[in-house]
């Protein structure tokens, strides 16, 4: 049987009477780097709230390392670390005594050397406080904080957020260090897909409140294709593909994607609307993911005249 | 070691068949030979800062042309490669690319032999470079 760190159960919430979490069944194997994603609002941070038991289910439930969220024993939240977006550390400490106050929840398993190191590395006197570091800076202290203590399970809510390129890096080459460590998971959210592409193996995405995909990264990357077909004029009106998710025309060309579509069905479309060739399109993630979330029936935004 | 992966996330080509195909070309010019010894998934996971299992997924890859191949504790290695193991896209793309480089060498006014002399000169060195490690 997996060994799941996360597990879901229709997990459901309202914000008042907007549905912000619909029915999420969600399992996350030990081991596994996670990469969730979704656009603003999707439900991503309501999700990381209620797996931690910062919110309550309208409906649903769920367990992180084997215990119910709303129940969740000292025990068990000292093996989890949370990076929350926007990385709230008290602004008026020093790093020195944001330190003491972080290790003193974690006696036990706090890694001095580690902590020391990361500062160290990420150039970080002790002395500063939260209030003259930049958000870059807050961001490494917040990361180096979180590390420190071992965490089973890593949990981050778009923890790079308006980082710059280098601080960025910094983060992923953190999350895989921390991953070849047996038996830990990082579950992490980010809007950044090219750092997804990287770090994780395994994605969701929410959209609408709803997770849409639960899979392995290169399954995304090989079920999303978009196929151009080439007619002579005599468009097909209909256009029945199976995975269809949404097409563009123009007068000669049907531009479709679709999701999970063999190469056969892709022939025998072609065939049976007589079309003159076809050919796929390069996409790259994040490409897919913008044609997988983006409405069906939406127009373009605005449309600039050239001339 | 002679092994410069460069990953490129953001692009259409899957990160796994990235590492599939700068190995393969590593030892399609020569770079690698049967026998180097290339960075363990762990390593190059984290030198290149790549998710480990994304490396091992092409390292599978590769095991399976018979590019590299396992040895129980003692790490990986190089264990050759035949033109029908390697990507022949790659292998046209690369004697594409030699082709024009021959071109412009004679455009510059170089004889043949001077061409050779570079070439091999060339070829000698990435040799030695191996065998300075």
């Amino acid at each position: 049987m997996p060994d799941y760190v996360i597990e879901t159960n229709d997990l459901t919430y309202f914000h008042g009477n907007q549905l912000a979490v619909d029915h999420l069944n969600l399992n996350i194997e030990r081991g596994r780097i996670y990469g969730f994603l979704g656009r603003n609002g999707a439900g991503k941070s309501t999700t990381i709230k209620l797996l931690l038991g910062l919110l309550r289910p309208t409906a649903g439930s769920s367990r992180v390392l084997g215990c119910d969220s709303q129940s969740l024993t000292p025990e068990i939240r000292g093996r989890i670390g949370y990076v929350t977006e926007g990385h709230m550390l008290y602004r008026w400490m020093r790093i020195s005594q944001l330190e003491t106050f972080q290790k003193a929840f974690f006696p036990k398993q706090w890694d001095q050397k580690l902590f020391d190191d990361m500062l160290d590395y990420f150039e970080l006197s002790k002395k500063k406080k939260i209030r003259q570091l930049s958000n870059g800076q807050r961001a490494q202290v917040s990361l180096a904080l979180t590390v420190a203590p071992n965490p089973e399970l890593l949990i981050m809510d778009d923890p790079t957020l308006g980082l710059d390129v280098a601080i960025r890096r910094q983060f992923l080459e953190g999350m895989i260090q921390l991953i070849q460590a047996q038996g830990r998971t990082i579950l992490f959210s980010s809007h950044i897909l090219s750092d997804i592409e990287r770090v994780a193996d395994t994605i969701g995405v929410m959209d609408k409140s709803v997770l849409r995909a639960d899979c392995s990264l290169v399954e995304f990357r090989e079920s999303i294709k978009k196929c151009r077909f080439h007619y002579k004029d005599n468009l097909p009106q209909h256009v029945d593909i199976e995975g269809l998710l949404h097409i563009r025309r123009n007068e000669t060309e049907l531009e479709c994607t679709l999701v999970k579509t063999s190469e056969e069905k892709i022939v025998e479309f072609a065939n049976q609307t007589n079309a003159l060739e076809y050919k796929f399109l390069d996409l790259n993630m994040e490409d897919q993911f913008i044609e997988f979330t983006q409405s069906a029936t939406k127009e373009r935004l605005f449309h600039w005249e050239v001339n | 070691m002679n092994l410069w992966i460069s990953i490129n996330s953001g692009i259409p080509k899957p990160i796994y068949q990235q590492i599939v195909d700068q190995i393969s070309q590593a030892v399609a010019i020569g770079e690698l030979s049967p026998g180097d010894k290339i960075p363990s998934v762990r390593r190059l996971a984290s030198d290149i800062t790549v998710n480990p299992n994304t490396v091992a997924r092409a390292y599978t890859i590769l095991e399976q042309k018979g590019i590299i191949s396992t040895r129980k504790g003692s790490g990986t290695y190089i264990s050759g490669l035949s033109i029908e193991n390697s990507d022949i896209t790659e292998v046209n793309h690369l004697s594409e690319r030699l082709e024009t480089w021959i071109q412009q060498a004679k455009t510059t006014g170089l004889s043949n032999d001077q061409i050779e002399t570079l070439f091999k000169a060339k070829l000698q060195r990435s040799k030695r470079n191996k065998g300075d490690q």
